[in-house]
């Protein structure tokens, strides 16, 4: 039954989590993510969930992966330290098709920074932590409701398409509290392994659908005798170094996410039907950025904003569609140019004008601040 | 000469446990790790004759280094994960469904160099796995560089003019840790290592087996050791079976004496059953651990 | 004393590495290295006087490369079984 509750963005998530299915959560301590692992630690054995304290989170991160190939619903939480720890792993999930969520709370980087301030520093360590090319699906949300609603998401990303997915969220939604309705297990939709159709000895672990590229799992336990090979591997799991089976399997480890973007991609587009100029904003920067909108429009001014809510992959159509007027694109983000680089990348062809306000401050500033901030950057507005 | 005889099932002893289609398997002439795997899997199929473990049960998870390789080789569930993680792995596995039995099977650099971290704490917590650790002293399978088992002032190739360390007895490290059974034993006491693993396997807590073993090719090679024969009088003349009360008494010095034997062996709850003194989960009471202790 | 057990000496030709550890460690001294090559070009363990065979399987359970069985011999007659494929197996007596 949905319920309204006054939730911490950590809270909620911890919630989301339980309502999606949460079995085991495993975690090491991080500011600003320690409370949503005390949340849990209250609450999930009451759902029949396990909550672990690992000795670091290298240790999570591969705990998670063993537990997911074990048959349970696993997440972790963390923010930039940890995750950078947790980097090999990233790819390990990834490459083993392990559908574990993380919730990333980013926090003002680099190295320890400041841990109780916001930040939002991580778009590439999210997307490229771990070496080689791999697949990961990263959402970010903009409210404590969208944080909820996200971690939800993730799980049913993850197990629909047996990717690693990350819920970026900062240290402003983790501890702001807000309104969120919330609901029990099974009140959600969150898809769930495909189920081996082969008998053992026939079936082949990391053999894909031809739809949608993702394979059918069988757990530990269920006499299948599946190896989880880190190594490139064959459809049986069996290492190979064939150069065409390696080709295949990295185009397919990303190609899963792009052949389902319909399920994945998601974003927000104000003001934008008839803006000239749009600002691209995403987490909670994006609400100071929507302020500022609605200032300048009182203003007389065409300007709009375009939210991505799928950080990877970004929502291409979307933004081509919220730009479509728009002959001036400025991405407001809290760090030097990361969410830049992928929106200079998409709309540089278009020989539209592409700006940076970089947002550099251990606080989410205000509209007014913000605005500060463009003036800082020499961008007119 | 060559007779057709009747037809006599032409499989060894332990085939239907491998992937004998990927055989003969990777590791070098001589090497122990063979010799260890062999005796675990005799162990499974004695524990399976008598009823006491299903090998749909076991996990088997090895980390990298060329005991990593022995997942590909077992037909058992199992992973083969990043270097110094099969324990952290088998955390989750065993979290996730209580009634699975993780069975780690790594190497010396493996488990006490990159992985220490997780071998400390999953020791401290009695976390229930079991852990075969095949000891060749090096990493061998990167060329033979230093590990945190090489004998003081062996050559190793990243210690040219002899390993200036002291090295780590990581059974009794892992003894001092609490762990509710450590042994040691060699490659020259392979029905030992069966009878151990048989012993260890069906029970709870944590459980340490650490076996010496030969690396003919990379660390024999670089000790003046070249042929699988030489290295294994070499180790056998250290390898001395011994019923230690403490655990100073038990010596790990390459030119005298690496003591072998059961070092502990006792019955605490492990991790899971520590869970469960707190929570009542609905698998408290399908735990096979708490199914074997009352063997 | 009663007569001693007749033992097959089962030898899994290719997967042997001719690593010497099963000579080494047979106490009745009745393994040796073999002269004809298996597919990966190592020369093969081969038995001298299977009826010495005492049945101590330690060549079994030293082998790293899971080659070597012991069993009972199915026929009363101690003989080592060298597998070289599906039907070619050498059969050594004595």
């Amino acid at each position: 039954m949905a319920r309204r509750e006054f939730l911490t963005g950590n809270e909620a998530m911890a919630e989301a989590a339980i309502a999606a299915g949460l079995r085991v959560f495993i975690g090491y301590p991080i500011t600003p993510a320690s409370d949503l692992f005390e949340y849990l630690a209250e609450k999930l054995p009451s759902y029949g969930g396990i909550v672990f304290q690992a000795e670091d989170e290298i240790a999570s991160i591969n705990a998670l992966v063993g537990a997911t190939y074990a048959g349970a619903k696993a997440m972790t939480a963390t923010s930039g330290p940890g995750f950078s720890l947790m980097a090999e792993s990233l790819g390990l999930a990834a490459m083993l098709e392990a559908p574990i969520v993380i919730v990333y709370n980013m926090r003002t980087g680099p190295s320890t920074g400041i841990a109780t301030g916001t930040g939002q520093g991580d778009v590439m360590q999210s997307r490229w932590a771990s070496h080689g090319h791999y697949g990961v699906v990263v959402y970010s949300p903009w409210s404590v409701q969208e944080a909820y609603n996200l971690v939800v998401k993730a799980f049913d990303t993850a197990w629909r398409l047996r990717v690693p997915t990350i819920v970026l969220s900062d240290a402003v939604i983790a501890h702001t509290r807000e309104l969120a309705v919330v609901y029990e297990p099974g009140e959600v939709k969150v898809a769930d392994r495909k189920p081996p159709r082969e008998p053992p000895g026939e079936f082949k672990p990391f053999k894909p659908d031809p739809d949608d590229l993702v394979p059918p799992m069988a757990f530990y336990g269920e006499g299948y005798a599946v190896l989880a090979e880190s190594l490139a591997h064959d459809e049986r799991g069996y290492y190979t170094t064939d150069p065409e089976n390696y080709e295949r399997l990295v185009r397919r480890l990303e190609g899963k996410i792009t052949r389902n973007k319909h399920h994945v991609v998601s974003s927000e587009a104000r003001y934008t039907e008839d803006a000239e100029t749009v600002i691209v904003a995403f987490g909670t920067l994006a609400r100071s950025a929507l302020a500022l909108v609605k200032d300048l429009r009182k203003q007389g001014k065409k300007v709009g904003l375009w939210r991505p809510v799928s950080i990877w992959p970004l929502d291409e159509e979307g933004l081509s569609k919220a730009v479509e007027h728009a002959d001036r694109v400025i991405v407001a983000e809290m760090n030097l140019g990361q969410l830049y680089r992928e929106i200079a990348r998409i709309l540089g062809p278009t020989g539209r004008k592409i700006e940076l306000v970089p947002v550099l401050t251990p606080e989410l500033p205000g509209p007014d601040e913000l605005l500060g901030y463009f003036e800082k950057a020499g961008v007119e507005i | 000469m060559t007779v057709q005889v009747p037809k006599l099932e032409y499989r060894h002893r332990v085939d239907d446990l491998l992937r004998t289609e990927r055989l003969p398997h990777v590791w070098c002439p001589g090497c122990g790790i063979g010799i260890t795997l062999q005796a675990f899997l005799r162990a499974v199929k004695a524990l399976e004759a008598k009823g006491v473990v299903d090998r749909k049960q076991l996990v088997f998870v090895t980390g990298i280094g060329c005991t990593g390789r022995a997942s590909g080789y077992v037909r058992l569930d199992g992973a083969h994960t990043p270097h110094g993680r099969p324990i952290a792995y088998a955390y989750g596995v065993k979290l996730a469904n209580p009634k699975l039995v993780p069975v780690v099977f790594s190497g010396d650099g493996d488990l006490a160099g990159i992985g220490g971290n997780h071998l400390l704490h999953a020791a401290r917590r009695n976390f229930d796995m079991l852990v075969i650790m095949v000891n060749n002293f090096n990493y061998a399978l990167t060329g033979g560089q230093l590990a945190p088992t090489t004998p003081h002032g062996a050559y190793s190739t990243t210690t040219p003019k002899g390993n200036p360390e002291r090295p780590m007895d990581v059974a009794r490290l892992v003894a001092a840790l609490g762990a509710n059974y450590v042994a040691r034993w060699s490659i020259h006491y392979p029905v030992h290592i069966e009878e151990a693993i048989k012993r260890a396997l069906p029970r709870r807590g944590f459980r340490f087996i650490e076996v010496l073993s030969i690396c003919p090719e990379i660390f024999g090679r670089h000790i003046g050791f070249r042929s699988p024969v030489d290295l294994y009088e070499r180790l056998r003349k250290v390898s001395k079976v011994k019923k230690p009360k403490t655990l100073e008494e038990i010596k790990y010095d390459w030119e005298n004496e690496i003591t072998l034997g059961v070092f502990v062996d006792k019955d605490e709850p492990g991790y899971m059953e520590s869970i469960c003194s707190v929570y009542n989960y609905d698998w408290c009471n399908e735990l096979p651990e708490r199914r074997w202790s009352k063997q | 004393m009663a007569p001693r057990r007749a033992y097959d000496i089962i030898i899994l030709a290719n997967r042997c590495k001719e690593c010497g550890l099963c000579i080494h460690v047979c106490p009745k001294k009745i393994l040796v290295t073999g002269n004809k090559q298996n597919q990966k070009g190592y020369r093969v363990t081969t038995v001298t006087k299977p009826s010495d065979c005492i049945g101590c399987r330690l060549c079994e359970f030293s082998c790293p490369d899971f080659v070597i069985r012991i069993e009972p011999s199915s026929n009363g007659v101690p003989k080592g079984l060298i597998v070289w494929g599906e039907n070619e197996v050498e059969v050594i007596k004595g």
